[in-house]
């Protein structure tokens, strides 16, 4: 239980890191928080509103994928992870929240084949998610070493 | 008496100093939420030079060809819009788009490819101080071609945001440089590469 707890917490924050780069977008700021909200069919008439409400959205699924990182490894028997295994794990979990939600989601809401991919969107999706896995990999190793 | 008197207090004196300058030199040492908001900068500067790859993209970084007449117009240095020219801006025929010119593709993809290198280096933190080495630079020189025609900090505001990132390990915080910097140290004694990479992390 500890673990799946280290997970969400860890998942919580590294979705906050995500929803704050989100924010400070160059010319569209915060624009990329609505769209979050059109992949789960929520439309929000005010911009502003929808911004936060796409801002606290991120930070739930942020949860989520830490919880499913807590999951893999409590499956795994792994009590206490090594930096070596936290981090690849993170990545992993970063790749499958851009393929089945910042892409194929994504494109299904826009009536694009869930398969179609593009040069632009994938540079400007890709590595923002892969950083989440990092931070939560990172992080998740950061908390267990101060527990114990 | 006097001079034993004299003596003594040299001796005070001596000891004083010595226990100050202990205090004072004694190392610094980054508490583990001040190492974290340093990553947390660190994310944030990559994402900036991230973000700034979208205004040029490949294959005709058309985007950047008219700072590149700007800086070289309006350089800080001398000689360095002539480098320029004779560069990036060699057999241009026009200021408004890259007609004719016979470098400024292959450079251009140098430049774009550089600030990729520091966009993914910082924001994953991985060898975090090369890439803000390189950031510093590529800073340095839009501070001589741009400085003049903007706020004169803005540039010169991001070159003192590398060097920082230079001066701190912030990779070594939600960074892959958490994982390569024991490996990288362990090596770094049978091995001079491992050496100056672990500089890097």
């Amino acid at each position: 239980m500890a673990v799946i707890r280290r997970g969400l917490l860890t998942g919580l924050f590294a979705g906050l890191v995500l929803a704050m780069l989100d924010v400070v977008v160059d010319g569209v700021p915060g624009n990329g928080l609505q769209e979050v909200l059109r992949w789960f069919g929520i439309t929000v008439a005010d911009a502003g509103l929808a911004r936060l409400a796409g801002f606290v959205l991120v930070i739930a699924l942020g949860g989520i994928f830490g919880i499913l990182f807590g999951l893999i490894l409590n499956s795994m028997n792994a009590q206490a992870v090594s930096i070596n295994r936290a981090i690849p794990l993170g990545l992993l979990l970063g790749f499958a929240w851009w393929l089945l939600l910042a892409q194929m989601l994504c494109n299904v809401v826009h009536h694009v084949s869930p398969f179609s991919f593009n040069f632009t969107g994938i540079l400007l999706t890709l590595p923002l998610n892969l950083v989440f896995g990092v931070v939560l990999g990172t992080a998740y190793y950061q908390m267990q070493t101060r527990t114990r | 008496m006097s001079i034993s008197s004299s003596a003594s207090n040299k001796k005070n004196l001596a000891k004083v100093a010595n226990q100050e300058g202990a205090i004072n030199n004694t190392p610094v040492t980054l508490s583990e939420r001040s190492i974290t908001g340093f990553a947390l900068i660190r994310i944030f500067v990559g994402y900036l030079w991230f973000q700034q790859l979208f205004w040029k993209l490949p294959p005709t970084f058309a985007g950047l060809y008219g700072y590149i007449v700007r800086e070289s117009q309006h350089a800080i240095i001398p000689g360095y819009g002539a480098l320029l020219q004779h560069t990036f801006l060699a057999g241009c025929a026009s200021t408004t788009a890259p007609t004719g010119c016979t470098l400024f593709v292959p450079l251009a993809a140098c430049v774009w490819s550089a600030e990729l290198l520091v966009a993914l280096s910082l924001m994953f933190g991985v060898f975090t101080r090369f890439g803000a080495i390189l950031s510093s630079i590529l800073a340095l020189q839009l501070y001589i071609g741009l400085a003049y025609t903007e706020w004169i900090w803005t540039y010169g505001m991001l070159v003192l945001l590398g060097l920082g990132l230079v001066a701190i390990p912030a990779g070594r915080r939600l960074g892959i440089d958490q994982w390569l910097e024991p490996h990288l140290r362990q090596s770094a004694s049978n091995s001079r590469v491992a050496r100056i990479l672990h500089w890097f992390v």
